[in-house]
C-alpha cells in the first residue's frame, strides 16, 4: 500500500472515530467489556448477542466501534479476574492465571496488573497498526494454510503445551491427553454420531470451555485455600508497590514485542487462534529465559508475553472478518451479525464501498485500547484493595460469580452441575500434583485437531504423506519433535541418573 | 435445561389457561433458535424477535439453544409446556431433514404446531473461478470426466448446504466428495482458498460481485433480482430440488388456537411494514406469509422430498 | 487415603490445620509413591473406561475417518501414560497422598449443585441465599455481623448486575 494513501485513510479514521459520538460509544464498549471481562463466566459472546438488537438503534459506525470495544475490554477485564483470584473467564487467559496469580500470591498483583495493561495496550497499538499497514497481504498468508497445515499446527500446540507444565512431563502428557478426550465429547462435526455423552443432553453440544475453567481454577482454588490458612493468607497480607518497577519493565519489555509477534500472527488463523498466542508465547518465554524453572512461580514475562500474545491476536483475529466477510471466532461472528443488521454484508467490498466506516473501526480500535490502559492503570488500586477483603468473604463472592456467570452462558442449569464435578476434578488434580493448564489446551485444541486431520484426509483422497509433502505443515511437524526432543532427554537422562544411583 | 430438571416446567395450565388467552401475552415470551448466536438464523430471527416483542407489548426473549445440527433446540421445545409462552424460530433441516437421518426425542406433526413462517433464504451454487466452468451443466460434465476430484463444502451434513449439492449428485449421477465444516463461514475460507471448489450458500455473494468466485444457478423458482443472467436451477435443467432454506415458527402442540392465530396475524401485520421490509431485504430474505395449515401442507411435502432423496442417494451421517 | 485408619478426632485436624497433617504417616510397604500410583490408576482407568465405551464407534477408511478413530488413539494414550505413572510410583520415590480436607470440598460442591437445582423454580435470591449460605459453612472464622452485612450486598448486587444489568431471563423470587 502507498504511504500516502495509509495517511489518507487513517486520516478519514481518525476522523470519524474521533467524533463526539463515536468516542461515546467507543467508551461504552470499553466499559462494558471490561466490566463483564471481570465477572468470570460472563463472556464477550453473551454480552454482544444481548447487545445486537439495541445497536440497530444505533448508526451503524457507532454500533460496530461500540461492539469491539466490548471484545477487547473483554481481554483487559479478563485478565484482571485470571491474576487476582485464578479465575480465567477466557480460554486466552488461562496461562495468565500461572504467574499471574502467582505474583498476586506474593504480594505483587498490582505489577502483574498493570503489565497485563501495559502490554495488552503495547500489542494492541502495534497490531492494529499492522491490520491499517497489512491487512490484505496477511489475508493471502493465512490463505496459504490448507487443513493440513492446520493439523500440524494444532500438533504443535500441544506440544507447547508440554513445554509449558512445571512438574512432571509425563503427567502433563496425561493431562493433554484427559484434555482432548473432553474435546471430543458432544456432536461429531463430521458424521453427527454422539461421543461420550451418556445419554445427557447437556453434553450433545460437549462440554463448554467455562464451567471446565471455572470448575478446575475457581472453585478448586476456593477449596485449596479454605482448607489451608497459611496459603490463603498469602493472598490478602503483604501488598508491596501497585506499579511496576524499571527493573520489571525492563524485564518485560522483549516479552511484550516477542507476544506481539506471535500474536500478531496467529490472530489471523481461524479457531484457535487467540489461545495458541497466549500459550506459545508462555512456551516461548520459558524457553529463552535463563531461569525456566521459575515460571509458575510469578515471572513477569510469563504475564507480559501471554498478555502481549493475546491482545495481539485479538485486534488481528478482525483481519479476515474486515477483508473476507469469515468470522474467525465466535465473536467475530456477533460483529458480522452487527454488520448484517445494518445491511452491510461483511466481505472484500466493505473497505471499498464504506471507507469511512472500515478505517473508523480500526482507528477506533486504538482510541478504545488507549482509553483502557487509561483507565485500567488508575483501578489497579482499587483491584488490589479488593484482595484486603477477608478470603472467607472473598470466596463466597467467587463462589457465587463463577455460578452465575456459568449459568448465564446458555441459561442452562446443567451447566453449573458441571463445575460442580469438575470442581471435585480439580481438587483430586492438585492433590495427585497434575497440573490443569495442560489439560485445558488439549481441550480447546482437541476438537480443531481431529476435524482438520479428518478433513486433510478427505481432501488428500486418504494420503497420509500430506503432511509431510506440505511445507508448511512439515515445517511445524518439526519444530514440534525438537520442541519435544528438548524437552524428554533430560529428563530421560534425569530418570536414568535415578535409577542408577538408586541401583547402586 | 428442563430435561434434567423437570421442576422447572411452570404448574400453570388447566383452568386458568381459558383465561390466560383473552390477555395473551401478560409476560415475556421465550423464543428458541436453535443455533449458536450470530449464524444466519440469528439475522433472520432477532429483528422478528425484536418487532413482536414491540406489537405485543412484552419482551420475546431470545434463547439460543445450538447443538446436535438443531436438534437439541427443537427438542426443548417440542417438550415444553404448551402455554404460548414458548415458541421456536428454525430453519427447516431440523424439521425435515434430520428426522429421517437420525433417532431424534421429537417427532412431527406430532410435538409441534406450525404458527407461521418468517423468511426464506435463497441460495445458489458456487464455484471457484480458477476450473473455467460457467454453468451447471459444464458443472456436470467436468465431474464426469474426472470422478470424485471435485470437492464441496458443507456447513455441516444434514444442513441445507449439504442437501442441495446432494441432491445435483443423485439427479446428475455425478461424484463429488462432501467436505462437511462446522458451519458456513469454515467452509467459505476453504472454498475461497480454492481447498473445497463447490458450494451452496448465500453469504459468499459479496465474493461473487468482488469476482472470487461463480455464481452457477440460484435454488429458487425466480432468478435474483441482481443476478438476471444466472439460471435458476430448474432453467438449467434440473427441476424439483431448488428448494430454499425456509424458516418458521413453531409451538408446543397444544398450545391454544388462539394465541397461534393472533402471532400469525401479527406476523402479517409487521411484514408488511417498510422498516421490516427492508431490514429482510438487507439480508436477502423473502417472507412468504402462510396461514398455519399452508404451512403444514409445505412441511410434508419438503420432508418428503428430503426422505425420498436421503433414501435414494444412500445419504448417512457416517 | 492414607488417613483412612486415624481416628475421628485426628480427621478433624487434619481438616482444620493444615494440609501436610498426614505426611509423617508411614506408607504401605512397597508403595514408594502413593501420589503417582493413584495418578497412574485414574489415567489409565480413564482410558480403558473411554476405550469401553467407545468400542462401537465407527473407524472408517483413511479417506473417510470415522468417528471412532480419534478417541481410540487417545484412549490407548492415556493407558499408556497412566501405566508408565503407575510403575513409576512402584519403582522410585515420590510424594505421598496427604490429608483431604473434606469439609470445603463437600460443602462448595454441595453449594454449586443446590444453586444449579434452584436457579429455576426458585428464583435468583433463594438460591444465591442457599449458595452463600452453605459456601459460608465452608469458610471458618466468621463474624455474624459481618457475613450478614456481606451477604445483604452481595443480594443486591447479584440481582443489580445480573437482572437488572444484563437482563437475564431468570426469576428474581420464587413467585415471580
Amino acid at each position: 500500500m502507498e504511504l500516502s494513501s495509509l495517511f489518507d485513510n487513517l486520516a478519514l479514521g481518525f476522523s470519524v472515530a474521533l467524533t463526539l459520538q463515536n468516542l461515546f460509544w467507543c467508551l461504552v464498549g470499553a466499559v462494558v467489556g471490561t466490566a463483564i471481562g471481570v465477572l468470570p463466566g460472563v463472556g464477550p459472546v453473551a454480552t454482544m448477542a444481548l447487545l445486537l438488537p439495541v445497536t440497530y438503534y444505533l448508526p451503524a459506525e457507532g454500533a460496530l466501534i461500540m461492539l469491539a470495544g466490548i471484545y477487547y475490554g473483554a481481554q483487559y477485564g479478563g485478565s484482571t479476574t485470571a491474576i487476582l483470584v485464578n479465575l480465567p473467564g477466557e480460554s486466552s487467559s488461562v496461562v495468565t492465571c500461572l504467574d499471574g496469580y502467582a505474583m498476586a500470591r506474593q504480594g505483587r498483583a498490582g505489577p502483574a496488573l498493570a503489565i497485563a495493561a501495559i502490554g495488552s495496550f503495547f500489542a494492541g497499538t502495534v497490531a492494529t497498526f499492522l491490520i491499517a499497514v497489512a491487512a490484505p497481504p496477511l489475508t493471502v498468508l493465512a490463505q496459504q494454510f490448507a487443513p493440513a497445515d492446520y493439523c500440524s499446527l494444532m500438533v504443535l500446540g500441544l506440544v507447547t503445551a508440554v513445554v509449558m507444565a512445571h512438574g512432571s512431563v509425563i503427567k502433563a502428557l496425561g493431562m493433554i491427553f484427559l484434555g482432548l478426550l473432553l474435546g471430543i465429547c458432544g456432536t461429531d462435526v463430521n458424521t453427527g454420531n454422539l461421543r461420550f455423552t451418556f445419554g445427557v443432553d447437556i453434553l450433545y453440544d460437549g462440554i463448554n470451555f467455562v464451567p471446565i475453567a471455572m470448575g478446575v481454577f475457581g472453585l478448586n482454588e476456593i477449596m485449596a485455600n479454605l482448607t489451608n490458612k497459611q496459603r490463603r493468607d498469602l493472598v490478602s497480607s503483604k501488598v508491596s508497590g501497585l506499579m511496576p518497577t524499571v527493573k520489571d519493565l525492563k524485564e518485560s519489555f522483549g516479552a511484550m514485542v516477542r507476544g506481539t509477534a506471535l500474536g500478531s500472527v496467529l490472530g489471523i488463523l481461524p479457531g484457535g487462534g487467540a489461545v495458541l498466542a497466549s500459550f506459545s508465547a508462555y512456551t516461548l518465554e520459558k524457553r529463552i529465559s535463563k531461569t525456566p524453572e521459575k515460571f509458575g512461580t510469578g515471572m513477569i514475562q510469563g504475564v507480559a508475553g501471554p498478555e502481549s500474545a493475546n491482545n495481539a491476536a485479538a485486534q488481528t483475529s478482525f483481519i479476515p472478518m474486515l477483508t473476507l466477510g469469515i468470522p474467525s471466532n465466535a465473536v467475530m461472528a456477533m460483529m458480522v451479525g452487527g454488520m448484517m443488521i445494518h445491511g452491510i454484508v461483511p466481505g472484500p467490498q466493505v473497505m471499498t464501498e464504506k471507507p469511512g466506516l472500515f478505517w473508523g473501526m480500526i482507528v477506533s480500535m486504538w482510541v478504545g485500547n488507549l482509553m483502557l490502559v487509561v483507565f485500567n492503570l488508575p483501578l489497579v488500586g482499587i483491584w488490589v484493595k479488593m484482595l484486603m477483603v477477608p478470603y472467607r468473604l472473598l470466596s463466597i463472592a467467587i463462589l457465587f460469580f463463577c455460578c452465575i456467570g456459568v449459568y448465564s452462558l446458555n441459561n442452562s442449569a446443567d451447566e453449573v452441575l458441571l463445575i460442580a464435578f469438575f470442581g471435585v476434578a480439580g481438587y483430586l488434580f492438585v492433590k495427585l500434583d497434575c497440573e490443569p493448564a495442560p489439560m485445558l489446551l488439549g481441550f480447546i485444541l482437541g476438537p480443531l485437531m481431529e476435524t482438520y486431520l479428518r478433513r486433510a484426509m478427505l481432501l488428500s483422497r486418504g494420503d497420509p504423506y500430506v503432511f509431510v509433502e506440505r511445507p508448511l505443515s512439515l515445517a511445524f511437524l518439526i519444530i514440534a519433535a525438537v520442541l519435544l526432543l528438548m524437552v524428554i532427554l533430560p529428563f530421560i537422562r534425569r530418570a536414568r541418573e535415578k535409577a542408577f544411583v538408586e541401583e547402586g | 435445561m428442563t430435561s434434567l430438571l423437570g421442576l422447572a416446567a411452570p404448574a400453570v395450565l388447566g383452568g386458568r389457561l381459558a383465561n390466560a388467552q383473552a390477555a395473551w401475552p401478560t409476560k415475556p415470551v421465550k423464543l428458541i433458535l436453535p443455533y449458536a448466536p450470530g449464524g444466519s438464523t440469528d439475522f433472520i430471527g432477532r429483528p422478528w424477535a425484536d418487532k413482536l416483542g414491540q406489537a405485543f407489548g412484552h419482551p420475546f426473549v431470545v434463547d439460543n439453544r445450538g447443538g446436535a445440527s438443531g436438534a437439541i433446540g427443537v427438542e426443548a421445545v417440542a417438550k415444553a409446556s404448551p402455554d404460548g409462552y414458548t415458541f421456536l424460530l428454525t430453519p427447516n433441516a431440523p424439521l425435515t431433514v434430520l428426522p429421517h437421518l437420525r433417532k431424534l426425542a421429537y417427532t412431527l406433526p406430532k410435538d409441534l404446531v406450525p404458527v407461521c413462517r418468517v423468511g426464506d433464504l435463497v441460495c445458489g451454487f458456487t464455484i471457484v473461478p480458477s476450473l473455467g466452468i460457467n454453468s451447471i451443466a459444464e458443472l456436470v460434465a467436468y465431474a464426469k470426466k474426472n470422478p470424485g476430484k471435485l470437492a464441496f463444502g458443507s456447513a455441516g451434513p444434514g444442513t441445507s448446504t449439504h442437501m442441495r449439492i446432494e441432491a445435483l449428485k443423485a439427479a446428475a449421477g455425478i461424484d463429488i466428495l462432501h467436505v462437511p465444516y462446522r458451519g458456513s463461514a469454515d467452509a467459505l475460507n476453504d472454498l475461497l482458498s480454492g481447498n473445497v471448489q463447490l458450494m451452496n450458500e448465500i453469504i459468499v455473494i459479496p465474493h461473487v460481485r468482488s469476482g472470487k468466485l461463480k455464481l452457477l444457478n440460484v435454488n429458487n423458482a425466480i432468478r435474483h433480482p441482481e443476478f438476471p443472467a444466472v439460471p435458476t436451477l430448474a432453467e438449467a435443467g434440473y427441476p424439483g430440488i431448488d428448494v430454499p432454506v425456509w424458516y418458521s415458527v413453531w409451538a408446543p402442540a397444544g398450545t391454544p388456537k388462539e394465541i397461534v392465530a393472533a402471532f400469525n396475524a401479527k406476523v402479517t401485520e409487521i411484514a408488511a411494514t417498510d422498516d421490516m421490509k427492508a431490514r429482510m431485504q438487507a439480508i436477502n430474505v423473502v417472507v412468504p406469509l402462510q396461514k398455519p395449515d399452508d404451512i403444514s401442507a409445505h412441511w410434508a411435502q419438503d420432508s418428503a422430498a428430503n426422505a425420498k432423496l436421503i433414501r435414494e442417494a444412500k445419504i448417512t451421517l457416517d | 487415603m492414607n488417613g483412612g485408619s486415624t481416628t475421628r478426632a485426628g480427621k478433624q485436624q487434619s481438616h482444620d490445620s493444615n494440609a501436610m497433617i498426614g505426611a509423617d504417616d508411614e506408607p504401605p510397604r512397597g508403595i514408594r509413591s502413593g501420589q503417582d500410583l493413584l495418578c497412574g490408576a485414574m489415567f489409565a482407568l480413564i482410558g480403558a473406561g473411554a476405550l469401553w465405551v467407545g468400542r462401537d464407534y465407527p473407524m472408517g477408511t483413511p479417506l473417510r475417518l470415522g468417528s471412532g478413530v480419534f478417541p481410540w488413539l487417545l484412549s490407548w494414550g492415556l493407558i499408556g501414560v497412566g501405566a508408565i505413572v503407575f510403575v513409576r510410583g512402584l519403582l522410585t520415590d515420590g510424594p505421598r497422598l496427604t490429608g483431604w480436607a473434606w469439609r470445603p470440598v463437600i460443602l462448595i460442591t454441595l453449594a454449586a449443585i443446590c444453586f444449579a437445582l434452584l436457579i429455576e423454580p426458585a428464583g435468583l435470591v433463594v438460591s444465591m441465599a442457599v449458595l452463600m449460605g452453605l459456601g459460608a459453612l465452608a469458610g471458618d472464622g466468621h463474624r455474624p455481623r459481618e457475613l450478614s452485612i456481606f451477604l445483604a450486598i452481595m443480594l443486591v448486587l447479584g440481582v443489580g448486575i445480573f437482572i437488572w444489568g444484563l437482563g437475564m431471563p431468570i426469576k428474581v423470587f420464587p413467585w415471580n
